[in-house]
């Protein structure tokens, strides 16, 4: 079989453009109609795709914020203390890809916690580290000039600062995405995820008797399966394994809790919201199923910010 | 000429598989993250290229204190995207099962729940040979 000239002319004037596309980075917004353009890709994507599309389905594991983690803890009772976050003038320690995106991680959810308890001056030290991590790992898009005044002229509004915060968040994930390092992707959100646990539990000792956040925290071993459905995701990959091997006396933590939270019910009010509860919503959760979770969360961090 | 076909062909895939990533985000941006007013977006975006009769699965985990979002984007060549909420014994929560009813589910929990949240596409008869494919995107938004 031959392939006509024209044929041929085309599939590398596509390739070409694609090419461009695909570098471009952070493209600038086009106002043209971007359906109609998708919907022509998509034809060309289907003609290449039809052979391979296979009835397999995708898994994708998603955990909470760090944002999200540091108010729901806040709303159980969690008090705000700078103490316990990474110090700042770590940031220029931080000197291999791996140890940038796991502190990049760290860093962003310090910043979340410091904006949501409305911390002004922490929340802009901790948004420079995340600027420098990102930038040296190549997402320097994500807090460009124009980001970086957003954030001081919101400084002072929690929620527009979260909601800038969020978009920078996407900006680094998708960027990473689109560039082939997944990897990199996933361990800033390890990072984040460790990070906001670690807020949460570092202050608890074993006189606790807020039950509410101690129900939140032992509730954390749910994220913590998704991370690792989302660590697992990986193969054969030295940088994932490690943190694996990391992992480990978190999971022998969470393994003593017992969320047999009963049937799920769901309730629907006038104005469609869900309320999705369960009914056996109280777990008996001990100081020392906590203190365990808490000595094995910091062990993990504090190995994260000596990287 | 085979060898050379093989090559053009892959080139072609990669290629046009980068580009519709970028397509992909924009889509997002411009037509989904609006519907998801007055919600805050949380920063973690799902997406794929999906084609009809395929489905995904996504593993979320949420907690009490706000109200929440999911927002379900399809590009219109592929179809309507439909839903399933489940709890983590695969209870059926929620489903979006006609294109009348609404492509986003407001909820709250009263305590941290897991989700597995199913995507999927339907069916659909085409004229020709070629296979739709477009992008599908979940956002998740959450407010006080």
């Amino acid at each position: 079989m031959t392939i006509p000239k024209s044929n041929i002319a085309f599939l590398i004037f596509a390739s070409i453009i694609s090419l461009l596309t695909a570098c471009s980075g952070n493209e600038p917004e086009q106002d043209t109609e971007v359906q109609k353009t998708d919907t022509t890709v998509n034809k060309e994507i289907s003609a290449v795709t039809k052979v391979r599309i296979e009835k397999t389905q995708k898994i994708f594991y998603s955990v909470p914020s760090p944002a999200e983690t540091a108010d729901m803890f806040k709303k159980a009772g969690l008090e705000y203390n700078k103490d316990i976050l990474n110090p700042y003038n770590n940031v220029s320690k931080y000197s291999t890809q791996f140890a940038k995106a796991i502190n990049l991680g760290v860093y962003g959810a310090d910043l979340s916690y410091a904006n949501i308890f409305e911390q002004t001056q922490e929340s802009m030290l901790y948004m420079n580290c995340a600027k420098k991590l990102a930038d040296e790992l190549g997402v320097s898009g994500a807090f460009d000039a124009a980001t970086m005044e957003r954030f001081e002229e919101n400084v002072n509004n929690k929620d527009s600062l979260l909601s800038l915060i969020s978009d920078t968040y996407w900006v680094i994930d998708d960027y990473l995405k689109e560039n082939d390092q997944e990897e990199t992707a996933a361990l800033i959100i390890v990072g984040g995820w460790i990070e906001g646990l670690y807020l949460g539990t570092a202050m608890l000792d074993e006189n606790m008797d807020n039950t509410e956040l101690m129900q939140r925290i032992a509730e954390q071993k749910y994220s913590f399966e998704n991370l690792m459905g989302l660590l697992n995701s990986f193969e054969n990959n030295p940088n994932i394994d490690r943190i694996k091997e990391m992992m480990k006396p978190l999971e022998e933590a969470f393994a003593k809790i017992n969320l047999d939270a009963g049937e799920t019910t769901a309730t629907t009010n006038d104005e469609g919201v869900t309320t999705i509860g369960s009914t056996n919503e109280n777990t008996n959760v001990t100081a020392e199923q906590i203190l365990g979770i808490k000595n094995a969360v910091t062990q993990i961090r504090n190995q994260f910010i000596q990287f | 000429m085979k060898i050379t076909k093989a090559i053009l062909f892959s080139t072609l895939s990669l290629m046009l598989a980068f580009s519709a990533q970028a397509q992909c985000k924009r889509f997002t941006k411009k037509y989904c993250l609006p519907t998801l007013t007055p919600f805050v977006y949380n920063g973690q975006l799902t997406s794929a290229l999906m084609a009809p009769g395929e489905s995904a699965e996504i593993m979320m985990t949420f907690t009490p204190g706000h109200d929440y979002r999911l927002l379900f984007c399809g590009q219109e060549v592929i179809g309507e995207v439909m839903f399933k909420i489940m709890d983590k014994n695969r209870k059926v929560l929620y489903e979006r099962r006609k294109p009348e009813q609404k492509s986003y589910f407001d909820f709250n929990v009263t305590t941290t729940q897991q989700f597995i949240v199913e995507v999927y596409i339907p069916n659909k008869e085409t004229p020709n040979e070629i296979v739709p494919t477009g992008c599908v995107t979940l956002m998740v938004g959450y407010k006080d």
